[in-house]
């Protein structure tokens, strides 16, 4: 009908974990370079088990069923098993996004590694293969 | 909630029940080419044309010998540009910066034969500016084609001041009436256009067929090259059945302008009204009143993701539009709206924009479900981090 899954709908017309978490461990934000939009992701990390994340966005119905997808998927992981998570297996737990709409999963990857990111250099805790991600006001 | 309401008649329109009657024939057992006329099968087929052509002629108040079929609006549009270019050399393609792409493309297409494009601006509700049309026709121009009705916004051209600009300079006029035919009425002597373009499938007519209406007297180029069909300006065996039924959803359109006005303008305002009443940093784009096509509602929202609004709308049950989703990189960015907002104070701010099309199809019962779905779509839409600074940033 819209080129949705019924996950993907599920997702954006009642997501999960939409919202903000006051005094994060961790926050980071990004943005598409591809159509502009942005996404920002917050995570309570206790030891080093994320127990809740929560997501705000600017972005169309697919940014929103993956934030709210990858925000399910990441609680109970630690932050190094979250580092691992990719957009397409976000895009797989939604049961497929329409190719134009991949790039949109990749907000979702890429605020969680931004948050993930926040975490490290506050806490110092090193998280192997992560980075410093792009400066959302640069694109 | 999941049938699907259809408010996208700006897009195209459900073929109308005449329509289909006059097609079958041409479909099944009359064949025959119009160009063999010796046999009555051949015949037949002539004489459906001209027929067909003799009604659209009359619902244009036009002669028959004025109208040319064509593929549709897209050919229609592109045969008047490039057709009035070649008898111009080095003259100037002078378009509104609202038009269909149909026309701001073939316009393009003609610099590199030698013609330059000249895009005139529009006001916020996107009327064409005659004063800088008046001063781009200073300059040597070929063709002036200013649309009758915009498919995005609704505006309905106040299109005196535009024949007068033109014809002073005496420079060809055409108009793309794709949008306005057999939704208001159209009287080619009184608009004095020199070229017409309308498109059957947005009145209820099939896809792929439409017509160009050429004043007599009007010297212009062929486009299609080959038989003698058209006159030898669009060349190829005819549409038969396309063409018999734009001739009956037309006849049937143009007799049900003054009903349907009344009934889809108080649809329409009812929606607008409600947009203006209960949405906040909502806008309505384009002219209101006789100014706007009956069945049309297009309004941004500032801070608002134009896909999510889309999806949110889809979701809800209702076909609506973006104005034109594929047409530059950005969601939601359109060439017509950007043009209107050229020089609002919300120009360049992020918003999303919807087209809601409301057609002959279309009941109260449909614009009572989309108001009642309204709130709970543009509560979630304004959930958002930009909105959400916004506010902030207000001080609220
Ligand atoms: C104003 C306008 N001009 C031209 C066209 C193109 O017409 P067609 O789809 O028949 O090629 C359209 C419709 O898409 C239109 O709205
Ligand atoms: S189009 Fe921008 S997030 Fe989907």
């Amino acid at each position: 009908m819209s080129g949705y899954t019924e996950k993907v709908v599920k997702n954006f017309t009642n997501p999960q974990n939409m919202g903000e978490i006051t005094n994060p461990s961790g926050v980071g934000t990004v943005g598409s370079k591809q159509c502009g939009d942005i996404m920002r992701m917050f995570l309570t990390v206790e030891g080093d088990v994320i127990t809740d994340a929560k997501f705000k966005t600017f972005g169309c119905g697919a940014a929103v069923a993956s934030s709210s997808m990858a925000t399910q998927m990441v609680i109970g992981k630690t932050v190094f098993e979250a580092m691992e998570l990719t957009n397409m297996q976000v895009v797989e737990a939604l049961e497929g996004l329409p190719p134009e709409k991949i790039h949109c999963s990749c907000l979702a990857e890429e605020a969680l590694r931004a948050a993930l990111w926040d975490y490290s250099q506050k806490s110092g805790v090193t998280i192997p293969g992560l980075s410093a991600p792009d400066d959302p006001a640069d694109m | 909630m999941n049938g699907q309401i259809y408010f996208d008649n700006a897009s195209t329109t459900r073929l109308c029940a005449e329509a289909l009657d006059a097609m079958m024939p041409h479909l099944t057992e009359c064949y025959g080419n119009p160009s063999s006329k010796k046999y009555s099968l051949g015949a037949d087929a002539r004489s459906a044309l001209e027929k067909a052509r003799e009604t659209v002629a009359a619902a244009l108040n036009a002669e028959p010998d004025e109208i040319y079929f064509t593929s549709g609006g897209t050919e229609s549009n592109n045969w008047a540009i490039s057709g009035a270019a070649q008898k111009t050399p080095g003259g100037a393609v002078v378009v509104a910066a609202t038009e269909h792409h149909a026309v701001l493309k073939a316009a393009a297409a003609q610099k590199k034969f030698g013609h330059e494009t000249v895009i005139v601006p529009v006001d916020g509700l996107g009327f064409t500016d005659t004063d800088a049309l008046r001063a781009a026709l200073e300059k040597k121009a070929a063709v002036v084609s200013v649309m009758l009705a915009n498919n995005e916004t609704g505006t309905v051209t106040r299109f005196g001041p535009i024949e007068q600009a033109a014809h002073e300079r005496g420079v060809l006029l055409h108009t793309d009436a794709v949008q306005a035919a057999g939704h208001i009425p159209i009287d080619v002597k009184k608009l004095n256009a020199d070229m017409l373009s309308i498109s059957a499938h947005k009145f209820y007519g099939p896809k792929g067929v439409g017509a160009l209406y050429i004043k007599r007297g009007t010297d212009i180029g062929p486009f299609v090259f080959g038989g003698s069909q058209e006159r030898g300006g669009r060349a190829g065996t005819e549409n038969v059945a396309g063409i018999a039924g734009m001739a009956e959803a037309l006849r049937t359109a143009a007799a049900k302008i003054p009903e349907e006005t009344e009934r889809l303008c108080a649809l329409r305002d009812r929606i607008i009204g409600y947009i203006k009443q209960n949405i906040p940093h909502a806008y309505i784009n384009g002219a209101e009143g006789a100014f706007r096509l009956p069945g049309n509602v297009n309004f941004s929202m500032l801070y608002v993701e134009g896909d999510y609004m889309l999806d949110l709308f889809t979701q809800s049950g209702f076909c609506v539009s973006s104005g034109s989703a594929c047409t530059s990189g950005l969601p939601g960015s359109s060439h017509v709206i950007d043009a209107l907002y050229a020089h609002s104070p919300h120009r360049g701010t992020v918003k999303g924009t919807a087209r809601i099309t409301l057609g002959r199809y279309n009941t109260e019962r449909e614009a009572d479900a989309l108001l009642s779905a309204l709130p709970e779509i543009v509560k979630k839409l304004r959930d958002n981090l930009l909105y959400e600074e916004f506010i902030k940033s207000q001080g609220k």
